[in-house]
């Protein structure tokens, strides 16, 4: 199957999801974010680049509307960065289902991805992509499973080894520097 | 019959969905193409077997959907009739010490009919199939080769079954003291073996061509057939289908015999 079908595949899906993301701003807009025609626009297109670079082939409507309905309650996306933060998403999403070798239901990602995204990440897509997330794959690759029983809650954090901002100790530091 | 991207592209849809449990939006590319494969696989299926049938060259091009489902069900066909003449012929098996004909029948068939994937990957026969028949055709694939593959094994058995099995382990040690670790086939080296000690006396072959070799070979595999494997078989049609089977070998066996020049028969 040549790669002119694969574009074929994903063009087939787009229509699908174009009209599925503007409907996802109904529940968005609670949080007061929403997607521009221009924005879903852009998305579509990001979405066949990384389909493309992933080699990844999706027949339907793709990951966008539930990627919107995971993430669109985060205290980190406001309406400035809310289409640039869900294109790096998506960007990361392919990624890393071609990193786990598809070990990963989507479900599980989109949750282990949330969790670090709000939690460890602070909002960063790029630290989210290079720490805890890349570990956690690499884990997946060589077997690791626990995931599968808790839909893939509590486990990103497993991963993080990278030395964390520490209240407690910024507090005494702080008092110890005052006194 | 060709079908259009946009006949089959729900089909692969409707597969994908399927292989994976509605629990992933997209697949690799590989994975794409291989489900594509499985289902053109089952369309050449419902294709081919129109062609042979009457009812399909009066009933027209099916929908791809529907040659699909058709197609599909005649793979399942085809794996049930394969696993009921593996059954019926394993019992009395014999590899005759061949290390590679009982490793890719005894070992190695158990293994198709457990990790063969009907649905998702009907184009791959899993088998390397070591064991070489006199005419493997190398350009079928999936359930379309372990089929004929188990069929021509079950003849072959029958075949071999028609001697003393002592016959056959002295044929097969006249070939090669150690023929054991070779990749040869056994129906080949006894009907050779057969064939030249009912050549009469001293044969030169320097003058003959290979054609009229190949000629005189069919001819005395025809004699045997008849005088000897018929009294011992009583199935005329099984000894029919092990004659076509043994003429597919005569060719080599007279290229064989030419390149040996003057040949004395004792």
């Amino acid at each position: 199957m040549s790669d002119k079908w694969m574009d074929m595949i994903v063009l087939a899906g787009q229509k699908q999801e174009l009209q599925k993301v503007l409907t996802s701003n109904e529940k968005s807009r609670e949080f007061g974010l929403t997607l521009t025609e221009e924005d879903a626009g852009m998305l579509m297109q990001s979405r066949r680049d990384v389909l493309k670079n992933q080699r990844r082939v999706e027949f339907g409507e793709g990951i966008l509307p539930e990627l919107i309905q995971t993430f669109c309650d985060s205290q980190y996306l406001n309406q400035d960065n809310y289409a640039e933060t869900l294109a790096q998403l998506q960007d990361i999403f392919y990624l890393y289902k071609n990193e786990a070798e598809d070990n990963l239901t989507d479900d599980e990602l989109l949750t282990v991805m949330k969790e670090l995204f709000e939690g460890i990440c602070y909002g960063s897509t790029d630290y989210l992509q290079e720490t805890c997330l890349e570990r956690f794959a690499r884990a997946v690759r060589a077997g690791y499973r626990d995931y599968e029983e808790s839909g893939g809650e509590n486990e990103g954090i497993k991963f993080s080894e990278e030395e964390r901002w520490d209240r407690n100790l910024y507090l005494m530091v702080l008092y110890e520097e005052l006194s | 019959m060709k079908y259009s991207m946009d006949e089959l592209l729900p089909i692969v849809q409707n597969l994908t969905e399927k292989y994976t449990g509605k629990s992933s939006t997209s697949v690799t590319y590989e994975k794409a193409q291989q489900l594509m494969g499985a289902i053109i696989y089952c369309i050449r299926e419902n294709d081919n077997h129109m062609q042979k049938s009457e009812y399909g060259i009066r009933a027209g091009k099916l929908g791809a959907a529907e040659a699909y489902h058709t197609g599909y069900q005649l793979v399942i066909e085809n794996v049930h009739e394969s696993k009921k003449i593996y059954e019926e012929m394993i019992e009395n098996f014999d590899s005759y010490g061949l290390t590679c004909y009982y490793d890719t029948v005894v070992k190695g068939m158990p293994i198709f009919f457990v990790q063969y994937d009907a649905r998702f990957f009907p184009q791959d026969h899993i088998l390397t199939l070591d064991y070489p028949l006199i005419d493997m055709d190398y350009h079928l694939n999936g359930i379309d080769m372990i089929y004929p593959y188990i069929y021509t094994i079950h003849l072959e058995q029958n075949f071999l079954s028609a001697f003393p099995r002592k016959y056959v382990i002295e044929a097969l040690k006249d070939y090669h003291r150690n023929y054991k670790e070779l990749f040869i086939n056994v129906s080949s080296i006894v009907i050779r073996s057969v064939l030249l000690k009912m050549m009469e006396g001293r044969i030169s072959i320097r003058e003959e061509s290979i054609e009229t070799l190949e000629d005189r070979l069919i001819n005395l595999l025809s004699r045997f057939i008849v005088e000897e494997l018929k009294k011992r078989k009583e199935d005329d049609n099984l000894c029919s289908e092990i004659e076509k089977y043994l003429i597919k070998d005569m060719h080599s066996f007279a290229v064989e015999l030419k390149n040996m020049g003057d040949v004395k028969i004792l």
